[in-house]
C-alpha cells in the first residue's frame, strides 16, 4: 500500500478494500461455525453505519459514539461508520461497572452509544442518567428485542441504510476518545486525531504481508489492540481472526492456526505453562513440536507489550523456536513509541529502536516523547493535558529510562505510583484506597502490587477493633473488601488483604511512603 | 471432578495434585493469575459441556466454588 495516499482512518479502510477486494479480512466464530468478511464486505458495511451516524448528526458538529463489548465484526464496524464520517469514536472497557459506563458516555458527551447484548439490561438505567445519549444500538442481538423500545439494531442499519461513499476526512478531525486510567484515580480522554493513528500505523514497514494470519486476543477497547491488530491487518492485507473470549485462546489457536500474534507478558506467561506442562508428560515429542501444536503450527512471532516482559520468558520462547518481542508504548502516543523489528535475534532488554518520525528527549531522568502520534491532549481536561504535554509538544510519559547509541530504548522504572499488572491492566491504588474512606473501622489503607496479586493492606482503627477477637477483625475486613471488589472490575478486584498491627511508614508531611519496608500477614 | 480439576490446574502452577482440594484459595494458595483462571475456566468448559458466563466468574474464588458454579451450569 502507498503509504503517501494515506491521511485519515478513512484512506485506509478505502485503500485496503481496492486492494484486496474479495479476499477474506475479518474471521470470527459464529455458534459452531466461522463467519468470513471480505475487505469489501467490511468497508461497505462500515460506510452504511457511516450514513447512520452522520443522520444522527444532522448536519452539525462530528458526534461521539461510544461503542462496548467484546472482540466482534459489529463492534468494528460500528467504531469504523463512527470515524469515517469525521465523528469520533468512544471505545469503553468490557469491564467496566454500570456507574463507570454512566460516568464515562456523560464524560465523554457521547449521542450514539452502540452495544452489545449482554449490556440490555443496563439500557434503561442509562436513559435515566445519559441526557446526550440520542441513539442506542444493539450491535448483535441474536433474539428479537422482548418489548418494543423504539431503539435501532445494527442490522437494521446494515439493511436500511446505503453503503454512501463517505465525504473526505481531515486528517485533523478527531478519532477517538481512548480512556484510561490516571494516577490521580479519574480516567482521561485521551484525543487521538485521524492523523495520530495513520502516523502510528506506518511507523514501522514490513511487519506482515498478505499471508499473515493475526489471532486479535487483546481487550479490544485498548489502543494497542486497535492500532497493531486491526489497522495493520488492514494496511498489509492480513487477515484478523477474533478471540470471543479469554477462556478460549487455546482452541481458537487450533481453529484459527495464526501467524503473528500481539500479547500482553501474562498470556505469553501463561501459554508457556502450558506447553511445558504438556513436554513433560509427553518427554519423547520435542518441545518445539508441542509448542507448534499448541499454537495451531504456523506462528513465528508474538509481540508483547503492555507491561513488563521478563528477558527468562523471551529466551524460553526463543527456545521453542518463537520470536517474543517486546515493544512500548503508551495511549497518549497511539500507542507505538519503540518497538523491535520482526527479524530481532537479540534478547536485550531493551524495549525496541525508536519508530519512524519518534523523537526522545530525558528529562530528569523521565522520557518524553515527540512523535506525530502524540495525542491532541485529554478531552476536556487542560489541567492534565498541561501536565502531560510541555508548550513545545513533548509528552511526559512517566517512565524513567535511556536511550543508548545504537537508537535502543531502556526503561528503569515508573515515575507515577500507577500499578500494571502483568495481564497488562493499569490500576490507580487511589481509586482504590479512596473506596475505604468512609469506613470508620480502617484507619489506613494502602493498594499495591503484591506479586501480581492486587492486595489492600489496612491498618484497622484501634479504638473502634481494639476489642475485637482476631476472627471477627478478619471478617469485617473481608466482607468490607468484597463488598467494595462488587463495585470494580474484575480486572480492579483487591484479591489478598493484609492485616497490620503498626502504622505505615510516613514521609514528613504525613504521606505514606509507598515502597514499605515491612508488610503485614496476609488474611 | 475434583481429580479433572487438579489434572488441569497441575497444568498451570508447579503444585502436587493432592495438595490441591475444595478449600483452596484460586489465587493465594494455589498461585492461578486472573488469565490462568480464565483458562482453566475454559477447559472446564470444554470438559463438561457447560457454557461459562464471564460476568459471574468473579465470585469464584476456590476450587470448591469453581466446582459448584460447573455443577450448576450442568444442572
Amino acid at each position: 500500500m502507498d503509504k503517501t495516499k494515506i491521511s485519515t482512518i478513512l484512506d485506509l479502510a478505502r485503500e485496503s478494500a481496492r486492494e484486496n477486494g474479495d479476499r477474506v479480512y475479518i474471521r470470527e466464530k459464529a455458534g459452531k461455525d466461522v463467519r468470513n468478511k471480505t475487505f469489501n464486505e467490511f468497508y461497505h458495511d462500515a460506510c452504511r453505519v457511516c450514513s447512520f451516524v452522520n443522520e444522527v448528526r444532522g448536519g452539525g458538529e462530528p458526534v461521539h459514539a461510544a461503542v462496548i463489548g467484546p472482540s466482534s465484526y459489529a463492534w468494528i464496524i460500528s467504531y469504523f461508520g463512527t470515524v469515517f464520517g469525521g465523528n469520533a469514536a468512544v471505545p469503553l472497557d468490557a469491564l467496566l461497572t454500570t456507574e463507570g459506563i454512566i460516568e464515562l458516555l456523560n464524560r465523554s458527551d457521547s449521542s450514539i452509544f452502540f452495544y452489545d447484548a449482554r449490556y440490555e439490561k443496563l439500557i434503561p438505567l442509562l436513559k435515566q442518567n445519559c441526557p446526550a445519549v440520542v441513539k442506542y444500538v444493539c450491535i448483535n442481538r441474536s433474539a428479537p428485542a422482548e418489548a418494543e423500545s423504539g431503539d435501532i439494531e445494527l442490522s437494521d442499519i446494515l439493511e436500511k441504510y446505503a453503503p454512501n461513499e463517505p465525504a473526505p476526512v481531515s486528517p485533523d478531525a478527531l478519532a477517538a476518545i481512548s480512556y484510561t486510567s490516571g494516577t490521580t484515580g479519574k480516567s482521561k480522554g485521551v484525543m487521538l486525531l485521524n492523523r495520530n493513528f495513520i502516523d502510528n500505523a506506518t511507523c514501522r514497514d514490513n511487519e506482515s504481508d498478505a499471508d499473515g494470519v493475526v489471532l486479535s486476543v487483546l481487550p479490544i477497547h485498548h489502543i494497542y489492540c486497535f492500532t497493531c491488530d486491526i489497522l495493520l491487518t488492514m494496511r498489509y492485507g492480513a487477515q484478523l481472526c477474533l478471540n470471543d473470549s479469554l477462556m478460549h485462546i487455546a482452541q481458537n489457536l487450533k481453529l484459527f492456526r495464526p501467524t503473528i500474534m500481539l500479547v500482553v507478558p501474562m498470556i505469553a506467561k501463561t501459554i508457556y505453562r502450558q506447553i511445558k506442562a504438556a513436554a513433560a508428560a509427553k518427554p519423547e515429542i520435542p518441545i518445539s513440536a508441542i509448542a507448534q501444536a499448541v499454537f495451531g503450527g504456523r506462528l513465528t512471532v508474538m509481540f508483547s507489550g503492555g507491561a513488563y516482559l521478563s528477558p527468562e520468558l523471551q529466551k524460553a520462547y526463543n527456545d521453542i523456536g518463537i520470536r517474543l518481542l517486546q515493544g512500548y508504548g503508551m495511549t497518549e502516543c497511539a500507542p507505538r513509541i519503540a518497538s523491535k523489528p520482526m527479524d530481532c535475534l537479540d534478547l536485550l532488554e531493551d524495549v525496541g529502536t525508536l519508530v519512524d518520525r519518534c523523537s526522545v528527549k530525558i528529562e530528569d531522568g523521565e522520557i518524553l516523547v515527540k512523535s506525530p502520534s502524540v495525542m491532541a491532549g485529554y478531552y476536556k481536561d487542560p489541567e492534565e493535558t498541561a501536565k502531560t504535554l510541555t508548550p513545545d509538544g513533548w509528552l511526559r510519559t512517566g517512565d524513567l529510562g535511556y536511550v543508548d547509541e545504537e537508537n535502543r530504548l531502556f526503561l528503569t522504572g515508573r515515575k507515577k505510583n500507577l500499578i500494571i499488572l502483568s495481564g497488562g491492566e493499569n490500576v490507580s491504588p487511589e481509586e482504590l484506597e479512596n473506596k475505604f474512606d468512609e469506613l470508620d473501622f480502617v484507619a489506613e489503607v494502602m493498594v499495591y502490587d503484591d506479586d501480581d496479586v492486587l492486595c489492600a493492606e489496612i491498618f484497622p482503627n484501634p479504638d473502634i477493633c481494639g476489642k475485637m477477637s482476631e476472627e471477627e477483625l478478619v471478617k469485617l475486613l473481608k466482607d468490607a473488601v468484597a463488598e467494595i471488589n462488587k463495585t470494580l472490575p474484575s480486572s480492579k478486584a483487591m484479591r489478598r488483604i493484609r492485616l497490620r498491627d503498626a502504622e505505615f511508614e510516613k514521609t514528613t508531611s504525613k504521606k505514606i511512603i509507598r515502597n514499605q519496608s515491612v508488610h503485614g500477614k496476609a488474611i | 471432578m475434583l481429580e479433572k480439576m487438579r489434572s488441569i490446574i497441575c497444568n498451570y502452577v508447579d503444585i502436587e495434585p493432592e495438595n490441591i482440594t475444595e478449600e483452596s484459595n484460586l489465587t493465594d494458595d494455589l498461585g492461578l493469575s486472573s488469565y490462568d483462571i480464565m483458562c482453566v475456566l475454559g477447559e472446564l468448559e470444554e470438559e463438561f459441556g457447560v457454557t461459562v458466563n464471564e460476568a459471574e466468574i468473579v465470585d469464584i474464588h476456590t476450587i470448591g466454588e469453581a466446582m459448584n458454579y460447573i455443577k450448576s451450569l450442568q444442572n
